[in-house]
């Protein structure tokens, strides 16, 4: 690129405004080229100042908080989960686990274990017999998770399976909602967990128009959500 | 180039502000090793941050995503702030700034990539101890204060570009003049405003 051209494109360069392949010209010749170095650092100190203009606004209640346990949880790697009651739970390996535990623990006998871990798979058996009744599919995407909501031919209720969410933060836990003209509802609340997950979603509106699941505080009213939202369907 | 010319006063203290005891930032205590430093450090900038992202998207749940975003961002990139090249507060701010364009990007305008993904610049920044002082000392109004002596076409083009994401290429077809315009303006426009806010170094030295 010839010096020109480059001290055209060099303010554009310092905010970050060029394609690649201008970017990497107006580089390559500022770096054989002291004086578009030296031109360089006005446009790099003028943008620094420009982050300076906006005027401090208050914060919105909650705010705050939204968004430090927003970034937690993006931060913090996924743990073990513990389930809230209302909850439906994943894998068969964790009920067996469980019901293993239950075992060593209370000393019960073979047949109590063995009927445990059969009404424990009848359950997860139920909802995966019941993700293959829905009649509709909702992708639910977000930054590091993925899942499903599989809604009734009635749109009355459904299953959600969730992959990679992982445990919410400290006093948090998610919610599920479903959103319609009315606003927001709670369709389900649940700590989390690494792997996937199921949770029944016993009760949805029929004028449900989107899904999405925040992260709440515990002891937040569930009327509303209040959190980041960290999973969605599509709008 | 006629801005770097002999400049405004330079009133800041620089005796004081280099005898002054500084306790690390809970960015610094962070950056040294101290994960739990990072609570503070998001404690601290959330409202500037939120201010900056709420200034390019306008919507206030959109820019709290893009306030988390930039955290997010923040955390994975404090190691490459290098503070004998910049200063902590605009790097963060710029990190806002740029988490909230790519946020209107996702929306509907089609960029190639994150703003932030520009490689190099940060790089070619050259270490200037008397720009970090005028830093330290500089508030929104003199920066407000600065852009308002501008030209109002030079104005427009700062605030359409920096604040609202716009490439020139945007902006000339918007306003409906010349890409070389746009381009022409916003080098005037930096050039007066950095000239405004403080001397250059070769100004002191000379």
């Amino acid at each position: 690129m010839k010096h020109e051209a480059a001290q055209d494109l060099l303010a554009d360069f310092a905010l970050g405004l060029l394609d690649y392949q201008d970017e990497a010209a107006v580089q390559a010749h500022i770096e054989g080229c002291g004086d578009c170095r030296g031109d360089l650092q006005l446009f790099l100190q003028a943008g620094e100042a420009l982050a300076f203009a906006p005027t401090t606004v208050e914060l919105p209640a909650g705010t705050a908080v939204r968004i430090a346990a927003g970034v937690r949880v993006r931060l913090d790697p996924p743990h073990p989960q513990t389930l809230r009651s209302n909850v439906i739970i994943g894998p068969w390996r964790n009920l067996a686990l469980g019901a293993a535990a239950a075992v060593f623990l209370l000393a019960v006998g073979l047949t109590a274990v063995t009927m445990a871990w059969l009404d424990a798979r009848d359950e997860a058996d139920r909802l995966e017999g019941q993700l293959a009744a829905r009649a509709i599919e909702l992708p639910l995407s977000g930054d590091s998770a993925t899942g499903t909501i599989y809604v009734a031919a009635d749109f009355t209720s459904g299953v959600a399976r969730f992959t990679g969410l992982g445990k919410a933060p400290a006093q948090h836990h998610y919610q599920v909602w479903s959103e319609g003209p009315g606003g927001a509802t709670s369709a389900a609340d649940f700590t989390g967990s690494e792997g996937e997950l199921l949770v029944r979603l016993p009760e949805l509106p029929r004028d449900m128009t989107r899904m999405f699941v925040t992260i709440e505080p515990d002891g937040a009213t569930g009327k509303t959500p209040s959190g980041p939202e960290v999973l969605s369907t599509p709008h | 180039m006629p801005y770097t010319e002999t400049s405004t006063t330079f009133d800041h203290n620089v005796d004081k502000i280099l005898t002054t005891p500084v306790e690390p930032t809970p960015f610094e205590r962070f950056r040294a090793g101290d994960p739990s430093a990072f609570d503070h450090f998001v404690a601290e900038y959330t409202g500037p941050a939120y201010a900056t992202a709420l200034q390019v998207l306008k919507v206030p749940a959109r820019a709290e995503e893009a306030v988390q975003d930039a955290f997010v961002r923040l955390w994975q990139r404090a190691g490459q702030f290098d503070p004998a090249r910049g200063h902590e507060r605009s790097w963060v701010l710029a990190i806002a700034r740029n988490s909230a364009i790519d946020a209107l990007r996702k929306q509907g305008r089609t960029f190639e990539r994150s703003i932030d993904d520009a490689p190099s610049v940060y790089a070619l920044r050259d270490p200037d101890d008397v720009w970090q002082q005028v830093l330290e000392g500089l508030t929104s109004i003199d920066v407000r204060a600065a852009l308002q002596q501008l030209p109002a076409e030079q104005q427009d083009i700062v605030l359409q570009v920096y604040y609202e994401g716009k490439r020139p290429v945007e902006v000339a077809r918007e306003l409906g003049i010349a890409e070389g315009t746009v381009r022409s303006r916003l080098r005037l426009a930096l050039a007066k405003l950095r000239e405004a806010l403080g001397p250059v170094r070769e100004d002191l030295q000379s």
